[in-house]
């Protein structure tokens, strides 16, 4: 195989490595960097290696942030007696933009999957517990998936903050069984929100 | 309702299968290995997104081919719907009209098909896992969510099972696996015994018409958390279920799985009172799964308001010239269509037109009757 074969096809076996692109997706997008904006190469490039040296986790949530804190746990102007605690990143931009939540957040980084051996360890758990003794917390909110994980994961979390204290609630249902969070719509998650239940 | 127009692609040996079935009955003859049972699987497909052969993805695209397609136009309530759906691999896609269905459940209860196979004419003597299997797929067939409700007391059993088998495993962990436990498997529990209760009378009048004797036909779920001829309500059988899962722990640590649930119960078959498994004829064991299918169409087409679509593969071959006799009189009143295959037209004692396909080698070809 020629020397341009060669590249391209390093290409689409990285572009299927992405969650949703199989192989077809990955070769079309391969030959667009060839026929597409010619900066475009350079410019996805230079953003993929400032996303991986520049972003990490913040260490008070465990959400990606350049800044650490990132900017939400920095405001002085959020309610710091609430958190809400999400399985990833894009589970805050999510709730983000209901604007219905003006508390703070705690990023698990996944849900309990012990068939997959996460257990409670391999989640951001410790540093919640923490911050439930350090910071002016009276109610905590579980915005997990409706799944068997997102269930157990909330479950878990209530037992082991039963005993500190603290009020643990659960957004309302109003989420699509099976839907995820990350796609229910802004006006259907800010119900969600305010019609959480207390999970006692 | 009825499927006006089936279009099958690179399914099972069915390389390129198009056809215009009869809204009423579709008689498919074909010797052995010729594509009969893949046939009806396809139509099974469409309405269920699961083989009836309870086979995989990959098992079911054809040899040297990436992608199986299946597609018809459903008509219902006098509206036509075209309905696909690509079996990948490892997933799968439905559109309807062309459009992505990214719900399941707007695909669920389109198609309602009610499936008649040999497999089923053991059910009786069969393992509890078979009759489970059996039973569950007569819920499905007209409640919807049973399917994702069993789903996910399935997932929520792997990951409680996980924790057992693992080095040291951890009450606490569990306990949260096993909320979702009790949950699901309590609504699986309920919906099996409603179920029962709804079949009941029909088994009973129908097992009397088959076998032209008064023998009282039952069935009742029988597990650890079930006592006979309860009708529990959610909590109490919630608080049962998660006070046994604490009680056993320690057993099923040993074990290595769970040990009490509703992946554990039976479906206890009886006639006269006795275990149909030890005390029945096999005439009468026949003619208990007769009812048992003839019941299950019935209570659908009283529900549904009209009849739903039957697949029946091959089981004349399978019942006894008494038993036939009663399947062909129920099906030749039948008013909806129905797709039956065999190897050999004459064993189907139908006074009912019908319209007569051949499958050869993966070909369908119409035939005059
Ligand atoms: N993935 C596949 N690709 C190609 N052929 C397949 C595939 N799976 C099964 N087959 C073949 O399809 C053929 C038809 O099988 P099918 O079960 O539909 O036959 P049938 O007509 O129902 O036969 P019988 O009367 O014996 O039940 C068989 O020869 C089988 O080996
Ligand atoms: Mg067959
Ligand atoms: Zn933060």
């Amino acid at each position: 195989m020629s020397q341009a074969g060669d590249a391209i096809g390093a290409l689409v076996t990285q572009l299927s490595r992405l969650p949703g692109i199989g192989e077809r997706t990955a070769t079309r997008l391969a030959f667009f960097f060839l026929s597409g904006p010619p900066d475009l190469p350079e410019a996805l490039a230079e953003a993929l290696i400032r996303v991986k040296t520049k972003v990490r986790r913040c260490s008070c949530c465990g959400n990606v942030t350049e800044a650490d804190p990132c900017r939400i746990c920095a405001s002085t102007t959020r309610d710091r007696s609430m958190i809400c605690v999400v399985e990833g990143p894009s589970d805050v931009v999510a709730l983000e933009r209901t604007g219905e939540f003006r508390g703070t957040y705690h990023v698990l980084n996944g849900l309990l999957r012990p068939l997959d051996g996460v257990g409670p360890d391999a989640l951001n758990l410790a540093s919640l517990v923490r911050r439930i003794g350090t910071e002016p917390i009276t109610e905590v909110v579980v915005a997990t998936n409706p799944s068997v994980e997102g269930e157990a994961t909330a479950v878990y979390i209530r037992n082991i903050l039963g005993v500190v204290g603290v009020k643990v609630s659960r957004i309302a249902s109003g989420i699509p069984i099976g839907g995820e969070l990350e796609y229910a719509d802004r006006a259907t998650l800010g119900r969600a929100l305010t019609g959480r239940q207390t999970m006692s | 309702m009825f499927v006006q127009r089936v279009a099958i692609r690179a399914f099972r040996n069915l390389e390129q299968v198009e056809f215009e079935p009869s809204q009423g009955f579709n008689l498919i003859e074909g010797e052995n290995g010729q594509g009969k049972t893949s046939l009806l699987e396809a139509v099974g497909m469409l309405a269920s997104l699961k083989s009836f052969r309870g086979a995989k993805n990959a098992e079911m695209i054809q040899d040297g081919y990436e992608q199986a397609r299946l597609s018809c136009l459903l008509m219902r309530d006098g509206m036509e719907r075209d309905l696909q759906i690509e079996v990948n691999p490892r997933s799968r896609r439905i559109l309807l009209h062309n459009k992505p269905v990214r719900q399941l459940s707007e695909l669920y209860g389109l198609l309602n098909l009610v499936t008649f196979v040999p497999e089923d004419v053991g059910i009786v003597r069969g393992t509890p896992g078979e009759r489970r299997l059996f039973f569950d797929r007569m819920i499905f067939a007209s409640q919807y969510a049973y399917a994702d409700e069993m789903a996910d007391y399935e997932e929520a059993l792997r990951q409680r099972n996980a924790i057992l088998r693992q080095e040291q495993p951890s009450r606490s962990l569990a306990r949260a696996f096993e909320s979702e436990l009790v949950r699901h498997g309590t609504t699986v529990m309920l919906r099996r015994i409603a179920y029962a209760d709804r079949l009941a009378p029909r088994l009973l009048a129908t097992f009397g018409e088959i076998f032209d004797r008064e023998l009282p036909l039952t069935a009742a779920w029988e597990g650890e958390l079930l006592e006979p001829d309860e009708r529990p309500t959610r909590e109490t059988l919630e608080a049962r279920f998660a006070a046994r899962l604490d009680g056993c722990w320690s057993h099923d640590m040993a074990r290595g799985h769970t040990t009490v649930g509703p992946h554990r119960d039976d479906l206890r078959i009886s006639l006269d009172g006795r275990d149909a498994r030890t005390y029945a004829s096999q005439g009468q064991q026949r003619a208990a799964v007769l009812a048992f299918k003839i019941s299950e169409i019935r209570l659908l087409e009283e529900q549904l308001g009209f009849a739903p679509i039957l697949a029946l593969d091959d089981v004349s071959s399978e019942l006894d010239p008494q038993r036939n006799a009663r399947l062909f009189a129920f099906l030749s009143h039948f008013q909806g269509q129905v797709f039956i295959t065999t190897t050999d037209r004459s064993f189907i004692r139908i006074d009912t037109p019908f319209r007569l396909w051949r499958m050869a080698r993966g070909h369908l070809t119409p035939e005059s009757a």
